[in-house]
């Protein structure tokens, strides 16, 4: 018996990639959306703030006179489809603060935020494969209850006491890191060691649930008793199926890395998107604001997308039906 | 049928752990070489953890408390690891009860013939297809060059079962352990997968230790027959004697349920 379906709900189904783009830009849209009115339900207006942050208290009038100017008196709709005509042509309005364009801003910080970001995470890759898969391997035994006793003490430490401490520890005492920013590699070492610490230990944890669910499962036996070596099995099969649950997890870390890590940037002195947003909240800085929330949600929900497209690859099932359709077909062997 | 055994069961006692009752309880059972000895009985009676103990591969838990387990008079529990690598697969293969167990989802079963082929002989990929592709013609494979190709998701449990044997047999093992090998698998093909089993040990000789609680199968194929019940060998002997003249309470009434279903 087949269920009816609508054509729409037919070709959402079979096509997999297109039907995530159009979600991917819908789902941005309303988010632009909701930035928008939120911020623009806050208690005080541009007006106000552009006046309050260059130390002049305005006169009523002139107040009127700038809302005027900045189109604050039209309505809620009308501004917002005036801002999202900017916004497609890559405007993103003023800073308040530093009359700077928004986009200038967001881009100037952004690479110290992709370069934190980025290795951090590859400290975080190097650190917790090798050792989540051990710990599976090993189940039970010292090296695993170590890893494990490690990793639970790390995933407990807040970001901010480790923070503290490495600047204590390897900073103040031991003279290994500069405490603030000189040289490149070296300022970048200790946020670079905040950052990948704690995301390690909860990876570890993570990786090997994964690789001991794919032990768990038949084929393992079927393939021990086949006497296939264990390096084999390792790197030609439990691997790749552990994969696709830390591809997933790899997807969300990567949104949270390139949002900026407010506390850590905060603490190191590091000029990226963190410490630029928590400077913004802090005067009010509303087009600051919506730019960095909009790409919060672009990099959020691009790394989504990615993942689901890597993990559909990795799906041989998924794979074989073509990269674009998606067809729930069986087919037997000669 | 006299001879060597191939497998021998010497007293042996597993447990697993958080269980009072032993999976298997001084259970002596020898499995004679060129000759079928299938091991029935209900489900829970220790009949796949004295397979898995053989392999050396007991779930979780499960421990040889006592005995020991020869295989061609040597004692298994001193192999080395890459002597006990060696012989599964080569000298001693096993089919299990859910076909798809024996192959990863996730690669081509040409592959994964191939990987077999390379764990336990020096040759090439040829070779390995070769060597698949001659057993599985026997198997009612008409092109496995297309079986190659597929993924054990896209077989049916039938194809698959015949595939597992397939890879059982390729090595040419001397002992072909079968846990359940028909139960997953709808009666016309039960029948089917029971024939060509029946048929690779004809020709290659290979002794089969075949475990179920189909006493049907157990007397279509069996020379032997080992009846067991909650962990306690009860029964054992030629299968003429154990269908025609059972001994114990147990094996008749397992010979009247068949009858009556």
């Amino acid at each position: 018996m087949t269920r009816r379906t609508s054509p729409f709900a037919r070709f959402w189904k079979r096509h997999f990639i297109l039907s995530r783009l159009i979600s991917f830009l819908l789902v941005l849209l309303g988010v632009s959306f909701l930035t928008f009115v939120v911020s623009s339900l806050a208690p005080s207006d541009g007006a106000e703030m552009y006046y309050l942050s260059r130390g002049i208290t305005p006169s009523p009038q002139l107040l009127e006179e700038t809302r005027e100017q900045m189109g604050l008196n039209q309505p809620l709709l009308v501004q917002y489809l005036h801002w999202l005509q900017n916004l497609l042509r890559g405007d993103l309005g003023e800073s308040y603060n530093f009359g700077e364009s928004v986009l200038r801003q967001l881009t100037r910080k952004l690479p110290n935020t992709l370069a934190l970001a980025g290795a951090a995470f590859l400290l975080t890759a190097l650190l917790s494969l090798p050792l989540g898969a051990l710990a599976a391997v090993r189940r039970g035994k010292v090296s695993d209850l170590l890893i494990r006793a490690i990793s639970f003490v790390g995933v407990s430490v807040p970001n901010f006491w480790l923070a503290l401490l490495l600047l204590y520890f390897l900073a103040v005492q031991l003279g290994l890191f500069p405490v603030i920013g000189t040289g490149v590699l070296k300022s970048m070492a200790l946020p670079v060691l905040t950052l990948a610490l704690p995301l390690s230990c909860s990876y570890v944890r993570q990786i090997r649930t994964a690789f001991l669910e794919e032990m768990g499962k038949d084929y393992y036996i079927g393939l021990k008793a086949r006497g296939i070596p264990g390096w084999r099995i390792f790197f030609s099969h439990l691997l790749s199926g552990a994969l696709s649950p830390i591809v997933t997890l790899a997807g969300m870390s990567v949104g949270s890395l390139l949002g900026g890590a407010a506390i850590v940037e905060t603490i190191f002195g590091w000029p990226g998107l963190g410490s630029m947003v928590v400077d913004a909240i802090r005067v009010r800085d509303y087009p600051v604001i919506q730019g960095y929330v909009l790409w919060m949600a672009v990099i959020y929900l691009l790394a989504g997308l990615v993942t689901d497209l890597v993990c559909c690859l990795l799906d041989p099932r998924q794979r074989q039906k073509g990269f674009w359709r998606r067809n729930v077909r069986k087919e037997g062997a000669k | 049928m006299s001879g060597r055994n191939i497998l021998f069961y010497d007293q042996v006692t597993v447990r697993y752990r958080g269980r009072t009752e032993p999976a298997a309880y001084k259970l002596t059972l020898p499995v004679p070489e060129k000759a079928v000895t299938a091991i029935v009985g209900e489900s829970g009676s220790g009949k796949s953890t004295l397979l898995r103990l053989a392999m050396g591969l007991l779930p979780t838990g499960g421990e040889q408390a006592e005995g020991r387990v020869l295989f061609n008079g040597e004692e298994i529990s001193t192999f080395s690891k890459k002597r006990l690598r060696e012989i599964r697969g080569g000298e001693m293969a096993m089919v299990f009860q859910d076909p798809g167990a024996c192959f990863d989802p996730r690669r081509k079963l040409g592959m994964q013939f191939v990987e077999s082929y390379k764990a336990h002989r020096a040759g090439g990929k040829r070779e390995a297809l070769d060597a698949a592709g001659g057993i599985l013609s026997g198997l009612g494979f008409s092109d496995p060059g297309d079986l190659f190709r597929r993924y054990s998701f896209e077989l049916s449990g039938g194809q698959l079962q015949r595939a597992a044997l397939g890879m059982a047999m390729m090595m040419k093992p001397k002992l072909l352990l079968c846990d359940e090998p028909t139960s997953a698998l709808d009666p016309v093909v039960q029948a089917e997968v029971a024939g060509y089993l029946k048929d690779l040990h004809q020709k290659a000789g290979t002794a089969l230790l075949l475990v179920t609680h189909n006493l049907g199968l157990a007397a279509a194929l069996g020379d032997y027959i080992a009846v067991m019940e909650k962990g306690h060998l009860i029964e054992y002997g030629p299968t003429e004697q154990i269908i025609h003249s059972p001994q114990e309470g147990y094996t008749k009434r397992l010979i009247e349920s068949v009858w009556e279903v």
